[in-house]
């Protein structure tokens, strides 16, 4: 009788185990390396295809924002290894995507930070490294129709290319009191051959014309 | 008032921008979303392995102005050679003193 074999599945520990391996660089630095092999190996292609959707409105900088976004996003996993170890008390079901969820939360911070570099109002971007804001066990659950996603998408589709590129950029920077900086104001209106102050009407208009779009054809 | 503090539609369509992976998806939910909507890439062979990305510095970014002041030059060369002809020695000094002064920019 052939006797099955049961794959185990990942279990908590395991993620547990490896950020213990990576916050003790200092005394094993093989493992630690190691573990961040298997981490980095695991989550690489997660990591680049979100990357490299959400720089589609910074065009501008090319593979160079990719690429920078994607390593410091692993970089900073690899320093801070010790925050996540929390992720020992998530259930097993849901670890694998809340460490994704997490790895975009980094690598969003990572991009505020990259253009918070540049010179000009380089403190307009509220980043912080302070992972535990976002590296919580409790997480809303709040959940959209895969219809509402569809209409989404096609609403967005009705805007010009200008139009989205700047809707799409204020939605990434603007987050509670967080306003866009002036930085990428100027880019966008560089980009678009649009003056500066016409940005946000721009942004509200495109915001009303999608929100139009989607209460007319919700039920149809 | 705070204009940037977001309304309920604000935050739907936000939220659906980040399934589509317009935006990062920073939700389990929004991740399962992105999942089921965007087929995973391949990281590119340039980008260099784990190990050697730990004997590495954090990035930091190019100036943008630089970019669009290099694409600008590039631009004006392109138009020159689709009109035809040699470029005029005056065109050709204010491209070098564009892209010389989108470098020093830089620096």
């Amino acid at each position: 009788m052939t006797k099955a074999i049961i794959l185990q599945p990942l279990t908590n520990e395991v993620l547990a185990e490896l950020f213990l391996s990576m916050a003790m660089k200092e005394e094993n630095r093989t493992e630690a390396e190691r573990a961040f092999s298997v981490f980095y190996n695991r989550y690489k292609n997660y990591l680049y295809t979100i990357v490299n959707n959400a720089c589609r409105s910074w065009e501008m900088y090319g593979d160079e924002l990719i690429e920078a976004v994607f390593e410091n996003s692993f970089l900073t996993v690899y320093a801070k290894a010790e925050s996540f170890i929390v992720i020992e008390d998530i259930p097993f079901e849901r670890q694998e995507n809340r460490m994704k969820s997490w790895l975009g939360k980094i690598a969003k911070n990572e991009m505020l930070q990259l253009l918070r570099q540049f010179k000009v109002d380089k403190d307009m971007i509220d980043y912080t490294d302070d992972l535990t804001s976002f590296i919580n066990i409790e997480e809303e659950t709040e959940h959209q129709a895969t219809s509402d996603y569809l209409l989404a998408e096609k609403a967005l589709q009705t805007l010009s290319e200008r139009d989205r590129s700047i809707l799409t950029t204020y939605l990434m920077f603007e987050d509670g009191n967080r306003n866009l900086p002036s930085i990428e104001i100027q880019r966008l209106s560089d980009m678009w051959n649009t003056h500066p102050d016409n940005m946000r009407q721009i942004k509200k208009r495109s915001l009303a014309k999608v929100e139009m779009y989607i209460k007319t054809n919700k039920n149809k | 008032m705070n204009d940037t503090l977001k309304n309920d539609f604000e935050d739907s369509f936000e939220k659906s921008l980040k399934s589509l992976g317009y935006l990062f998806p920073t939700s389990e939910d929004e991740v399962v979303s992105f999942e089921a909507r965007n087929k995973l890439e391949e990281t590119p062979e340039n980008f260099c392995s784990a190990i050697d990305l730990l004997s590495k510095a954090k990035h930091t970014l190019t100036n943008p102005k630089t970019y669009l002041e290099n694409n600008k030059t590039i631009t004006n060369l392109a138009w020159a050679a689709r009109k035809g002809g040699d470029i005029p020695e005056a065109i050709l000094k204010k491209m070098k003193s564009d892209r010389d002064k989108a470098e020093n920019d830089e620096k």
